[in-house]
């Protein structure tokens, strides 16, 4: 029921939108250590606003795909949606007026929590919870103030399924207000000046379509599990987040919570990065175009610009120190959205993944065909007393035309 | 009441033995003991400087936090799928 091709990329924005909302990939990596970072301050009540996160996002995105459509296939968009975008499977045929108890023996949050952390001690996977609660309030006609979500039992804390029970009554997460529409920075960009950069941008633009769940629901991919995310439910995470730790400690809590967010970043820049600069599309289309290091992050920056994270470009460049740059990159346009502007910059997940590209190219051996991504790879370069700093420098939400990042060593 | 120990130790031995960002991590897990202190240490600091005397309680939920955040760290499984 559910068809991705329908919705096509926008080349002059670099982004996607379904159904209202932009829409952002994420490595199971990002999302896992995004999810530990937040879960590792148990001083703050995290809960309501993960779940809270998901539910807004995927309401305003399932109230726009169920329009007009009876019960019975509003359940059915909502399960392939689920399954298209790589969350896991879920069967929700039982749902009515009361509400649905939902198992699960596919989930990429809580297999990925699982696999990379090991057991965990409490439920992980609250994004579902959130996403069940609005499909519940869309389909039976609620106010998500009035849904009830919560996980019972999850694979990732060694349950042989997840657990998630929604039912009507006294909402327990926290509800948004509306978000304002996309407001995009139409401003002159200074492009890559690369001359094999349309070559490989053009190889790979509407290749995204490729990425949908499979029999499980997943997205394996580059060694890493995909997910497609609504952007405004990843990014209103990271803010409400700090916001917490601000409410806590103050600058000093932005500071530390903002090392945090970045480090995520960075492991998806690592992870993802160093998959995609090992697989077989790659040595096929960009491989034979990339002569120095430097080239290797221009090939990088050609192809993610077909992946809906925003027009990204770089200034200076060498081992030493770059300056980025991202076009209405998908973490500033989302802040707009939902929070308006902010007096420091906002985009930790973009910095991040900078920072983890400059090191896969100039702090590994990646470049002369020595993989370096494994986890033990990642953590020993990560220790190494060489690693990079970042500096973020402009930020859409701080009024500039577009993010700016250094990253120094 | 009033007694010190240096932390900095603890910090170097998470760091050699624990995940990335680890002392980030342990200043998360007992920043309400660092409020309610006064005390906000950076990882600049707790590199550079050659010693770091806290409070002995302070000293003990920091390595606390650093134990727990290295144990689980050992248990974590396969980066790639």
């Amino acid at each position: 029921m559910f068809d991705i091709t329908k919705y096509p990329f926008d080349t002059k924005h670099n982004c996607i939108s379904i159904a209202g909302e932009a829409m952002i990939f994420h490595c199971h990596h990002y999302l896992s250590v995004l999810l530990r970072t937040i879960l590792d301050a148990e001083y703050i009540d995290s809960r309501p606003f993960i779940i809270g996160s998901a539910a807004d996002a995927a309401y305003n995105q399932l109230s726009n795909l169920c329009a007009g459509l009876d019960r019975d296939q509003s359940k059915k968009m909502v399960e392939d949606v689920y399954k298209t975008f790589g969350y896991g499977l879920i069967n929700i045929s039982s749902m009515d007026e009361n509400g649905v108890t939902v198992q699960s023996t596919k989930s990429v949050f809580s297999r990925a929590w699982k696999q990379k952390f090991g057991l965990g001690k409490k439920p992980v996977d609250f994004y579902t919870t959130g996403f069940l609660a609005a499909a519940y309030a869309v389909i039976y006609d609620k106010p998500l103030a009035e849904v009830h979500g919560v996980q019972t039992t999850c694979m990732a804390c060694g349950d042989d399924f997840n657990t998630h029970v929604i039912t009507h009554g006294e909402g327990n997460f926290t509800i948004y207000p509306k978000k304002a529409e996309t407001q995009f920075k139409d401003v002159e960009k200074v492009k890559l000046n690369w001359k094999h950069e349309e070559t490989i941008t053009n190889a790979f633009l509407g290749a995204h379509v490729n990425f949908v769940g499979n029999e499980e629901g997943l997205i394996p991919a580059f060694g890493v599990y995909i997910v497609r995310n609504q952007s405004d439910y990843v990014n209103r995470l990271q803010i409400e987040f700090v916001r917490a730790m601000i409410e806590v400690a103050g600058d000093y809590g932005v500071t530390l919570a903002g090392e945090l967010l970045m480090e995520a970043g960075t492991a998806c820049g690592f992870f993802t990065y160093g998959g995609i600069m090992t697989s077989q599309e790659w040595k096929d289309v960009i491989l034979p175009h990339l002569k120095t290091r430097e080239d290797w992050i221009k090939g990088l920056i050609s192809l993610i610009n077909t992946m809906g994270w925003g027009y990204h470009s770089v200034l200076d460049l060498s081992s030493e120190r770059a300056v980025f740059r991202n076009y209405n990159d998908f973490e500033d346009l989302s802040y707009l959205r939902m929070y308006g502007t902010r007096d420091y910059p906002i985009h930790w997940a973009n910095s991040g993944g900078f920072t983890g590209l400059m090191q896969l190219i100039f702090s590994t051996d990646l470049v002369s065909g020595k993989s370096i991504h494994t986890e033990e790879g990642f953590r020993k370069m990560r220790r190494s007393t060489s690693r990079y700093k970042t500096r973020m420098t402009k930020s859409i939400a701080c009024g500039d035309d577009y993010l700016e990042v250094e990253i120094f060593r | 009441m009033n007694e010190l120990k240096d932390a900095r130790p603890i910090f170097l031995w998470a760091q050699e033995h624990g995940d990335t960002r680890i002392v980030e991590r342990i200043l998360v897990r007992v920043l309400p003991i660092l409020i309610e202190r006064k005390i906000e240490l950076t990882v600049d600091q707790i590199e550079s400087e050659q010693t770091l005397f806290l409070p002995v309680d302070l000293v003990n939920s920091i390595n606390s936090a650093a134990n727990e955040l290295v144990d689980s760290f050992n248990l974590e499984g396969d980066c790639r799928v």
